[in-house]
């Protein structure tokens, strides 16, 4: 047979393992779909699966609408203005990303709470017994998630009004259009694809959500999901819910692409042409730094003070043995997860890029998938084979040697291989885009130098891109410090996270205490904010 | 002995695409700077990473210095090859010093040799000092300077050069030319470079090959190019010609403009296209032909004198220091032509 390609074998069978492995979870769900009957599933689907869909598609949609709304005027407000204070809002607008939807969600709720200040206060001044309110209700929900998740759309839109839509935006000003006929006319259809994007990385982090969903008692498949397994422990049913929940993801995702299928025609192929703002002073610019404000204030500033200061008012609870175990946790399973994905990106990644099949870009397709599914579907997914091997294991091993195979099933290793599977995406893309900047002949030079495949790379292209390594590791490490449906859904008895413990103090009513342990995964997850908000600010490239 | 050779070559990147290499053979011998001259996308490039293994041919065969490394059933991969390649924005490893980015390729030997080796190769390239240097602290000059100690180093068995001149600048790109012809000589390898640049290939290589939609048109000495190109698209590629129709009649060729004396043996009433160039057109009272001038160019060292001879437009070089007007009416004749291919 005659050679077609320049050989990697090593590299490609690690690429097939390792997505074999990681894509095994959605098979089995997809296989299990019409498998088992159960009849904690049947009376699900005559009861209350059309609530689910009808909570789920509320939220999708208001909350949708909230934050195009807070990202698209403050990104175009930040693009094509000078007012003041515009320069720390650029980056201070991406600040609310750093507070997990489930965080925001027991601040508010605690703040407003009738033994909060907040209450106390309000009932003083109106002179009445209880100014308490019930707050928890689908539609608060829906505005304290999108104060905290527009940061999504401002980024991406932000990227397009500064980057892509600079010089368009000055033609269209120079034949005599105003700001806001501007805006209309070309901006927002040049952001539109842009804007997709945003809004499904929305939609993902909505079906994953399990933390907010579940303190405001909003039932959604994914709360139901960790619902019939902790209280029915019908593994079956679980699936199927799982089933749906994948289904309206990747319907979101179809959309996303049919909205972006005309992005070539989209995009200007222009210079960045720089784009000098128009000052604003006076009313006009108050109006617009009030706009700014408001969104940061919500999103970041109030909930940050309030953690805060509970933080200080538990501090005496807050340094015990208990929190430094936590802390322990959380830390050695992101770590673990981190090095995995890292080390996983870049076999993927590294093998796509000098084999040049096409073939396996199509591989890295499905190892990116995980990142739409939700958290509770891949811990249903991969808890089915480890309850599989448990049951084997159990009955032979367990008879012959008398060994404890229960630390097997909601053990770390598939706790850390769900959170693989969950944030691949998260760690291939940096890496990918690392190695799009790096030149081609770096990894063809090393080789014709005597080098193999493998010095090549450890000697070379590594570290040539030693900051998206970076870059990766930080994400994978914050999503899996703040992670919780597939953690409590596969953690060891007894274990718990940061994220865990916070949440279950929360829903205990113990609020303030917990604020300390979130207060904590709200300062590390700045870190990969800021980041994100460099990596989409084209003047700091 | 022969460094390479390429045997029935055909390489094709898509399915829908014309062959990249159309059944290519070329040999290349020891010690030879082997110039590969054509226009982008003829397949030149093409040709160097097939050599370097950074390519896998459709069908052929490739050996250096007599071994397969490429054929039915046998690859080499690029590691193995024993060659030297020379990117053509030269891929230094912008985190490695200069040093460090010539030992590259030496990390097989004992540091000692390793040292030796590649103080040797900075002293050939005229890197010595730069040695603690990074990449990006390097003029163009010094860097592609340390890409080609980098490929020198590991004694290659062929020197691959890619575009070797395209990133210099005018100034440059002639100092460059002289100096990599004498490091490579003095090195005493034997080196391919492709180029568009046919002035590159005539002063830089000691054997010419054109490339034309993926086949060799002619392989020679720069001279043989020069003087007889092969076919119409050769002779026009390297430097100014006339190219002029004819019939053959009697041991002469006759034009439109006159009567040029053949000494070749063709078929009477033959139709023959041949190549003149300018410093071959000779405009003197002695000549047997008659022309006007209709304009002239003053190069410096020359002037190039466009000539109207009955209606048929011809470029004649005369020196600097002549005296010719437009308007002039001359005489001139034709000292040499070859007879060229129509393409």
């Amino acid at each position: 047979m005659f050679i077609k390609q320049v050989k990697y074998k090593g590299w490609i069978i690690s690429t097939f393992f390792v997505v074999a492995l990681l894509s095994l979870p959605l098979w089995i769900l997809l296989f299990n779909f019409y498998g088992a009957k159960s009849d904690v599933w049947d009376q699900l689907l005559h009861t209350v699966v059309a609530d689910y869909a009808y909570n789920t598609l509320v939220l999708i949609i208001a909350v949708g609408l909230l934050t195009l709304l807070l990202g698209v005027s403050t990104a175009w407000f930040i693009s094509v203005f000078d007012f003041p204070g515009k320069k720390i809002f650029s980056w201070a607008l991406v600040l609310p990303l750093s507070i997990p939807a489930y965080v925001a969600a027991y601040t508010y709720a605690g703040m407003v709470d009738y033994t909060s200040p907040v209450s106390i206060y309000t009932a003083e001044m109106l002179n009445i017994k209880n100014a308490y309110a019930d707050v928890m209700s689908i539609n608060n929900l829906i505005w304290i998630l999108g104060f905290v998740m527009y940061p999504y759309i401002y980024l991406l839109a932000r990227a397009t009004f500064t980057q892509q839509a600079g010089n368009v935006l000055e033609a269209s000003r120079m034949l005599g259009r105003s700001a806001a006929n501007t805006f209309f006319s070309i901006a927002l259809p040049l952001a539109k694809p842009a804007l997709a994007v945003g809004v499904t990385i929305i939609v993902m982090e909505l079906l994953n959500d399990y933390g907010a969903m579940k303190y405001f008692g909003v039932n959604t498949f994914t709360t139901a999901i960790c619902q019939v397994w902790f209280a029915f422990n019908d593994i079956n049913a679980a699936v199927k819910l799982s089933v749906f929940l994948v289904i309206i993801s990747f319907v979101f995702i179809l959309l996303e692409r049919w909205t972006r299928r005309k992005q070539k025609f989209y995009s200007t192929g222009g210079k960045n042409i720089s784009f000098s703002p128009r000052k604003l002073t006076g009313a006009k610019g108050i109006g617009v730094f009030m706009i700014c404000l408001i969104p940061l204030l919500i999103g970041f500033i109030i909930p940050f003070l309030q953690l805060f200061i509970w933080t200080v008012q538990t501090r005496a609870s807050l340094f015990t043995a208990q929190s430094w175990e936590l802390v322990k946790n959380s830390f050695f399973l992101a770590l673990l997860a981190s090095a995995f994905a890292i080390v996983f990106a870049l076999i993927i990644v590294y093998t796509c890029r000098i084999s040049k099949a096409r073939a396996l870009k199509v591989l890295m397709q499905i190892v990116n998938t995980g990142y739409a599914i939700p958290g509770a579907v891949i811990a249903i997914g991969v808890m089915v084979p480890f309850i599989f091997i448990h049951n084997s294991l159990a009955d032979s091993l367990g008879r012959a040697y008398n060994i404890e195979t229960g630390m097997l099933v909601g053990g770390i290793i598939a706790l850390v291989f769900a959170y693989l599977v969950r944030f691949m995406a998260l760690a291939a893309a940096p890496i990918d885009a690392g190695f799009e900047r790096m030149n081609k002949n770096m990894d063809e030079a090393p080789r014709t130098l005597g080098a193999s495949s493998i010095r090549s790379f450890l000697k070379v292209s590594a570290p040539l891109i030693k900051t998206s390594i970076i870059a990766a590791g930080i994400f994978v490490f914050i999503n899996v410090l703040k992670e919780i449906p597939l953690t409590i859904i596969l953690r060891p008895f007894n274990f718990d996270t940061l994220a865990t413990k916070s949440f279950e103090m929360a829903k205990n009513e113990q609020v303030a205490e917990s604020a300390g342990l979130s207060l904590l995964i709200v300062l590390v997850s700045i870190i990969p904010v800021l980041l994100l908000n460099k990596l989409f600010d084209p003047s700091k490239k | 002995m022969i460094a390479l050779q390429l045997n029935n070559i055909n390489k094709k990147y898509q399915a829908k695409e014309k062959n990249a290499l159309d059944n290519f053979t070329l040999s290349i011998g020891n010690g030879e700077i082997h110039a590969i001259v054509g226009e982008s996308g003829c397949g030149k490039t093409t040709l160097l990473r097939l050599v370097a293994g950074l390519e896998v041919p459709d069908s052929g065969e490739i050996f250096i210095n007599e071994k397969m490394v490429s054929g039915k059933s046998t690859f080499l991969s690029p590691e193995k090859r024993n060659i030297g390649f020379v990117f053509q924005d030269y891929a230094l490893f912008p985190h490695l010093k200069v040093k460090d980015n010539v030992a590259f390729g030496l990390n097989n030997l004992a540091s000692s040799e390793r040292e030796s080796r590649v103080k040797k190769y900075l002293d050939l390239v005229g890197l010595t000092g730069y040695e603690n240097r990074y990449p990006h602290e390097l003029s163009g000059g010094q860097q592609q300077r340390t890409a080609l100690a980098r490929s020198l180093a590991i004694e290659p068995a062929v020197l691959l050069l890619d575009e070797p001149f395209s990133n210099l600048d005018e100034i440059l790109k002639k100092q460059m030319r002289h100096e990599i012809k004498q490091i490579i000589t003095r090195a005493g390898a034997t080196a391919i470079f492709v180029t568009h640049d046919t002035n590159d290939a005539l002063s830089v290589a000691n054997k010419i090959s054109v490339i034309r939609k993926g086949q060799l048109l002619q392989s020679a000495m720069p001279e043989e190019i020069y003087r007889n190109p092969v076919n119409e698209y050769v002779s026009k590629m390297f430097g100014l010609t006339n190219t002029i129709k004819g019939v053959y009649k009697n041991r002469s060729l006759s034009t439109s403009f006159g009567i040029i004396q053949c000494n070749e043996n063709l078929n009477e009433n033959s139709e023959v296209l041949i190549s003149v160039r300018p410093e071959n057109i000779d405009i003197s009272s002695s000549g047997n032909m008659s022309a006007r001038v209709k304009g002239t160019v003053f190069a410096g060292n020359i002037i190039e004198v466009e000539l109207d001879a009955s209606g048929l437009n011809l470029i004649a070089s005369i020196d600097s220091f002549s005296n010719i007007k437009i308007g002039d009416e001359v005489k001139f004749s034709i000292r040499k032509y070859s007879i060229i291919k129509p393409d």
